[in-house]
């Protein structure tokens, strides 16, 4: 938990970013948290200014693991744009971008409500239930992709643009990545080549949220609440984040609820649609289950190849990494399906 | 090798003994409480460790056999050396493009994940709704 000095140095920077004349302020739990960043629901007590009243918050700090996410001032730009956009997600409300409050960047939230715990909610939902939770998933991705590369928003502009070879630039950061775990991987080696030799052609980039999964959003039953962690966002094809949502490997225990373990793809697909106007490609998004594949392959090779604090943390990520042969089986399956719908 | 048994049971009766004592006696106490996923985790530790101990020596010379006919070369039965090495030829794209060679690579891939599969987590394959590859 946060040091009783930490406390009164968040207190003073709610106090003035709020405008207000007194703040005081409770830290409530600790919130999921990964790569060593800070992440707190905090109850504030805003004695006046335009927040006044008893105000639930997230303090969000930045990762420490600066390799693979964003800066917190950047993704707080993500964050604000996504949210005009109409994105359900916790309105976010201060940034301090220099670590000179508590030591590390941060941002203050408005917390969502709702749970994101991904059991709790396979166990609640109903098929329907799932199946209406999906079609608003698929809206919401819609208003994400709304955020067009071409609208250059000054805002996020720190973003890359993928050029006309970026397929194989990803190709390429798939290679350096399997060449920091020992083990050879014959087959992720012959899917990154599938992929770069089978890359969509995209007319046009959005922004993606490139995440979004169980655990990455909070719903009250069927109600979804607020889609969190956009520190990967960054300019993609739309349907790549259908198709790591649909991926095999994102859906827990209910493989059969396609639409992240949640509902069925044809409700998130209807409600994509829905916004968006446009029709889904589910050949592209089919593309991307299998990019996911290796992805999430990849991302369990790198967990168990990870130097372990303890011998119970090391022996959790050696099983944890056991996840890649799951995706390496996933995608050798899916390639030859869409190599057979092709013919 | 010749073994000197230290108790009548073999090591793989010893270890499923271990692993049903655990699992009855140990994880009920451990449920709500921190320990719980730290004892699942041991537990199916232990289970590979078994899984693997049961497996079919031969799996490992088979599958060098096939990288062997694959990159047309001999390891001297180091399977990790060809698996690097084939891991290497796919990504030179130095392996012949013909139709042939490339189903006997897809085959071998999968059987190999198959085979890697069975001993971690068996009841993957039977999820996916599809039968377990033939073995080597």
């Amino acid at each position: 938990m946060l040091a009783r000095e930490s406390v009164k140095a968040l207190s003073s920077f709610v106090r003035a970013a709020a405008r207000a004349d007194r703040v005081e302020i409770a830290v409530e739990r600790a919130l999921p948290s990964d790569a060593g960043r800070m992440h707190y629901l905090i109850a504030a007590d805003i004695a006046g200014g335009p927040m006044a009243g008893r105000r639930t918050l997230v303090m969000r700090g930045q990762a420490d693991d600066r390799e693979m996410t964003l800066a917190s001032a950047e993704e707080f730009a993500i964050r604000q744009v996504a949210f005009s956009a109409g994105l359900t997600t916790p309105e976010p409300l201060w940034l301090e971008p220099n670590g000179d409050v508590l030591g590390k960047p941060f941002m203050v939230l408005r917390f969502a409500g709702g749970t994101a715990d991904a059991a709790v909610l396979q166990e609640e939902l109903s098929v329907e239930e799932g199946d209406r939770l999906a079609y608003r998933l698929g809206q919401e991705l819609a208003r994400l992709h709304a955020i067009r590369m071409d609208q250059a928003l000054a805002g996020i502009a720190f973003l890359p643009r993928p050029d006309a070879d970026w397929m194989q630039q990803g190709a390429a950061a798939w290679r350096a990545a399997l060449d920091g775990v020992s083990v050879p991987q014959p087959c992720f080696e012959w899917a990154i080549n599938w992929l770069a030799d089978h890359a969509p052609k995209v007319e046009r980039f959005a922004l993606c949220h490139r995440d979004l999964r169980l655990g990455n959003f909070a719903a009250e039953g069927e109600r979804l609440t607020g889609i969190f962690d956009l520190e990967l966002a960054g300019w993609s094809d739309p349907m790549e984040d259908l198709g790591w949502l649909c991926a095999r490997g994102a859906r827990r225990g209910l493989p059969d609820r396609e639409a992240g373990g949640i509902g069925s793809r044809e409700a998130l697909y209807h409600g994509y649609r829905e916004i968006a106007g446009d029709e889904v490609d589910d050949r592209r998004v089919r593309y991307w289950e299998i990019a996911a594949a290796v992805r999430q392959g990849i991302a369990a090779l790198q967990r168990a190849a990870a130097p372990a604090g303890d011998v119970e943390q090391g022996l959790v990520s050696r099983l944890d990494g056991l996840q890649s042969l799951e995706a390496e089986y996933d995608l050798q399956f899916e390639i030859e399906q869409f190599t057979v719908e092709a013919v | 090798m010749v073994r000197s048994p230290l108790l009548p049971d073999s090591p793989e009766e010893l270890l499923q003994r271990a692993i049903e004592t655990l699992r009855a006696r140990l994880l009920p106490y451990t449920a709500d409480t921190p320990d719980h996923d730290a004892a699942r985790a041991a537990l199916r530790a232990l289970a590979i460790a078994q899984a693997e101990l049961a497996s079919d020596p031969a799996i490992a010379g088979r599958e060098l056999a096939e990288i062997e006919g694959l990159l047309d070369r001999t390891f001297d039965g180091d399977v990790l050396s060809a698996r690097r090495a084939l891991a290497a030829a796919i990504r030179a794209r130095s392996l012949a493009d013909d139709g042939p060679t490339q189903v006997r690579l897809r085959d071998h891939l999968l059987k190999a994940t198959a085979n890697r599969l069975r001993l971690t987590n068996p009841k993957y394959m039977t999820r996916r709704k599809r039968r377990a590859e033939s073995s080597y």
